[in-house]
């Protein structure tokens, strides 16, 4: 009558200990996590950086938006058959530099940005159906794919967070002048 | 005087273009401003008082004329000029969740144009020199506090603190009294006046209120209608030249104090001075 219950593991099944050391170290022998976790912590420090400029002047919507033009970037290089990266990089900084441009305009435009969002993320997705090539890559484009990142996608994370970084220790105190008070900036002749 | 005046404007119009239209905002505005002058410029809203100091900054420029500021003539707030000019514009409410603290943002007024980071020493004397600049305004206490966290008061003295910070040689202040009780108007126009008295600073001053600036002011520019006046404030504040100003019935009284209260009169009413002093 008794009941016999057995659990069977195989060999290679990772087994959590409870002990955070420990298990972060078996986490870690997977590249695919440690890659993660290297680009995870760059973005980490870069979007702190730029997060307390973006949360000074208001614009956390645009810089929003621009992660969507980012992305229909991407999904149109990817459909030329370029590198998604040169895509991101054109399509967001030509973004960022147009916002610079209108200047005080996009302030509290969260209607137009929000227009011109949605419409890049439509372009995006129309990019993304055009293209014929595997639709898991499509796929983490939309949505990210933070285990996929390869080493070389790591370095140059790593590479785009120090030019922000330099550039941010460069314009630290006149971007804070900017985004603080403008209009005494703009009289200083920033 | 004319080789002692900071600012100079003649024939000056203003205005702003757009695709649908083109505003005038004043025309023909002709004046010279003396070193060490303490003037108020007054007017109704949207007359232009802002736009006249967005002219002498260079940050708009005019659809005619001529603006010479110390001597340099007006093509574009560069720094060579604009350096010696401090600036507290029209505000409403600053960021209440800024955590920076005073001390920070008068330091903004020493090395906000400086790229990259300060050394350890000139990083510690530029804190020194805003703080000195925090105690002349009286507002040392406050020089560790984030700026949202005080009030309005207390953040146009840290505002007026950074504009003084950079040693200028002319102040424009717009509207620094709209958050300002009666008690504190009178306190920081007087303060206003000591600080410029004693650096020979040129001050122009938008004001809605006249009263505070009465014991202060040399002279006061009106802009109103499209125009822009300069007289002594017992010259523009008469019923006569305010109704030619608004085109419009205007009458002036004054208590016994001297104060000027500004009513609007029905059209068709009689206008004259009101001289209650007994006299």
């Amino acid at each position: 009558m008794a009941t016999i219950t057995t659990t069977i593991r195989p060999e290679n099944e990772l087994m959590l200990s409870f002990n955070i050391f420990s298990d972060l170290k078996t986490m870690l022998q997977y590249d695919f996590m440690l890659h993660a976790f290297e680009a995870g912590t760059i973005v980490a420090i870069v979007a702190g950086l730029i997060g307390y400029f973006i949360v000074l002047r208001r614009s956390s919507f645009a810089a929003h938006a621009l992660s969507h033009v980012g992305f229909t970037g991407a999904a149109g290089a990817v459909l030329i058959g370029l590198n998604p990266i040169f895509g991101l990089f054109l399509f967001t900084m030509s973004g960022a530099l147009f916002m610079g441009i209108l200047g005080r305009k996009v302030e509290g435009r969260d209607v137009q940005i929000g227009t011109v969002l949605a419409f890049m993320l439509g372009l995006g997705v129309l990019f993304i159906s055009l293209y014929k090539g595997y639709a898991t890559e499509a796929y983490s484009l939309l949505f990210g794919e933070i285990l996929g990142i390869s080493s070389s996608n790591v370095l140059i994370t790593l590479i785009a967070g120090i030019i922000i970084a330099i550039a941010l220790m460069i314009f630290y105190r006149p971007l804070l002048f900017v985004s603080l008070d403008e209009d005494v900036a703009e009289a200083k002749g920033l | 005087m004319e080789a002692q005046s900071v600012i100079t404007a003649s024939n000056l119009s203003a205005g702003y273009s757009s695709r649908d239209s083109n505003k005038i905002v004043f025309e023909n505005a002709n004046f010279s401003i003396a070193r060490g002058e303490f003037v108020g410029v007054l007017g109704p809203n949207g007359a232009g008082k802002t736009t006249l100091f967005k002219l002498l900054l260079g940050i708009l420029k005019p659809i005619s004329g001529e603006i010479t500021v110390l001597g340099e003539k007006c093509q574009s707030s560069c720094c060579q000029t604009n350096c010696k000019i401090g600036y507290v514009p029209q505000r409403h409410t600053f960021n209440s969740e800024s955590m920076i603290e005073a001390l920070e943002i008068v330091r903004l007024g020493i090395n906000g144009r400086k790229m990259g980071f300060s050394l350890p020493s000139t990083s510690r004397r530029e804190r020194v020199e805003a703080f000195e600049m925090l105690k002349i305004v009286g507002a040392q206490d406050l020089a560790h506090r984030p700026l949202g966290a005080l009030s309005g008061g207390e953040q146009q003295r840290i505002f007026l603190a950074q504009a003084l910070v950079g040693n200028p040689d002319i102040l424009f202040l717009d509207e620094p009294l709209a958050s300002l009780d009666i008690r504190r108007e009178n306190e920081f126009v007087r303060l206003i006046k000591k600080t410029a008295e004693a650096r020979n600073i040129t001050v122009l001053l938008i004001a809605h209120n006249i009263n505070p600036l009465l014991p202060v002011i040399n002279r006061v520019i009106y802009v109103a209608n499209g125009r822009v006046l300069v007289g002594d404030a017992d010259h523009v504040f008469t019923s006569a030249f305010l109704t030619k100003l608004y085109n419009s019935p205007v009458e002036v009284l004054r208590d016994s104090h001297g104060r000027i209260a500004i009513i609007g009169a029905e059209e068709g009413g009689h206008h004259h001075d009101h001289d209650q002093t007994g006299e």
